[in-house]
């Protein structure tokens, strides 16, 4: 008990009890802000779903709009024309109207009747836009596709990636 | 009051953060709650809708004909919504361009009134914000059961 005063001051134990209530509301916020993260991510799955759903979209129809007719028709063999494909995936990852990609980059590859798409993008965070550098997150995706008339498996396809731009 | 009593009842020592710090406390957890809450009901919508327009998107062009492409669409984007936890009749599912023709895009819109805020035990409740997907494919060139040639322009 420190003289002078005209009360008693709190000394060991007792001169922490009731500071747990100035950490309520800073807990409260660690909370709020941790749910905030998970949105976010959500936001990030989001966005990484819409990305791979256009990429197999492109995919699909690239291997089916872009196979070059002259070998088709005048040998019966399904070959993927490589420009067309790049055209057709162009159009279909932007008839998506997905606007919630930024930046999108495409890669497109093509070998023989397999068609490979790889598509990286950024997505906006909700929460995390408040903070400086963690506005964006990246997102990547993959999808391959190929034309035949009974099944494949796209595994044993050694695609080459070339980056197009749309 | 004496010190014994004051020891004996806790006292007022350490209270420097006042009343207000719980007040405010609450008020961070519960707008923050709320919004948080409020923002994963639409994230989760947004989820919904793309599937669904997917799935409808798929399965026009892919249907037997073109009678039947618009009603399994339909279908398709309705148990996928279900499958959600979305109910099929608060959704609007919509042809947006295209048709069943060879090399025809054809795009889809499903547009569903995200929650206000998705509660645990409760669910959905409200009504906010309109989430709208788009989902769009080619009908396949090379398919049978219609006319035309095959060429893509």
């Amino acid at each position: 008990m420190t003289k002078g005063f005209p009360f008693p001051l709190p000394f060991g134990r007792d001169a922490e009890r009731g500071s747990a209530l100035v950490l309520v509301p800073a807990g409260f916020l660690v909370l709020v802000m941790l749910a905030a993260m998970a949105v976010d991510s959500a936001v990030a799955f989001l966005g990484q779903r819409q990305l791979a759903d256009a990429l197999a979209a492109a995919a699909n129809d690239a291997a089916s709009a872009a196979i070059a007719d002259p070998s088709f028709y005048a040998s019966g063999a399904v070959v993927i024309d490589p420009v067309r494909a790049d055209q057709v995936v162009c159009q279909t990852v932007a008839a998506q109207s997905d606007g919630d990609l930024h930046h999108v980059v495409l890669a497109v590859a093509v070998a023989g009747a397999a068609v490979g798409v790889r598509g990286d993008a950024e997505v906006d965070e909700v929460f995390g836009r408040a903070l400086p550098g963690l506005h964006q997150r990246h997102v990547s995706a993959l999808a391959v596709a190929v034309a035949s008339q009974g099944p494949v498996t796209a595994d044993s396809v050694a695609l080459d990636y070339q980056r197009i731009s749309c | 009051m004496s010190a014994s009593w004051r020891r004996f009842t806790g006292g007022e020592a350490g209270f420097a953060g006042g009343l207000e710090g719980l007040v405010f406390g609450m008020l961070v957890f519960v707008l923050g709650t709320v919004l948080v809450a409020n923002a994963w009901g639409v994230v989760d919508t947004k989820l919904a809708a793309d599937a669904a327009a997917r799935q409808a998107a798929r399965t026009f062009v892919e249907a037997p004909d073109a009678a039947a492409a618009g009603a399994e669409a339909r279908r398709a984007a309705d148990e996928t919504l279900a499958g959600y936890g979305r109910s099929p009749a608060r959704a609007a599912i919509s042809l947006v361009a295209g048709g069943f023709e060879r090399c025809r895009r054809v795009t889809v819109e499903v547009d569903y009134s995200a929650p206000l805020v998705e509660l645990p035990l409760v669910g959905l409740v409200g009504s906010g914000e309109k989430v709208t997907a788009r989902h769009s494919e080619i009908v396949d060139p090379f398919r049978t059961a219609l006319a035309g040639t095959s060429r893509c322009p």
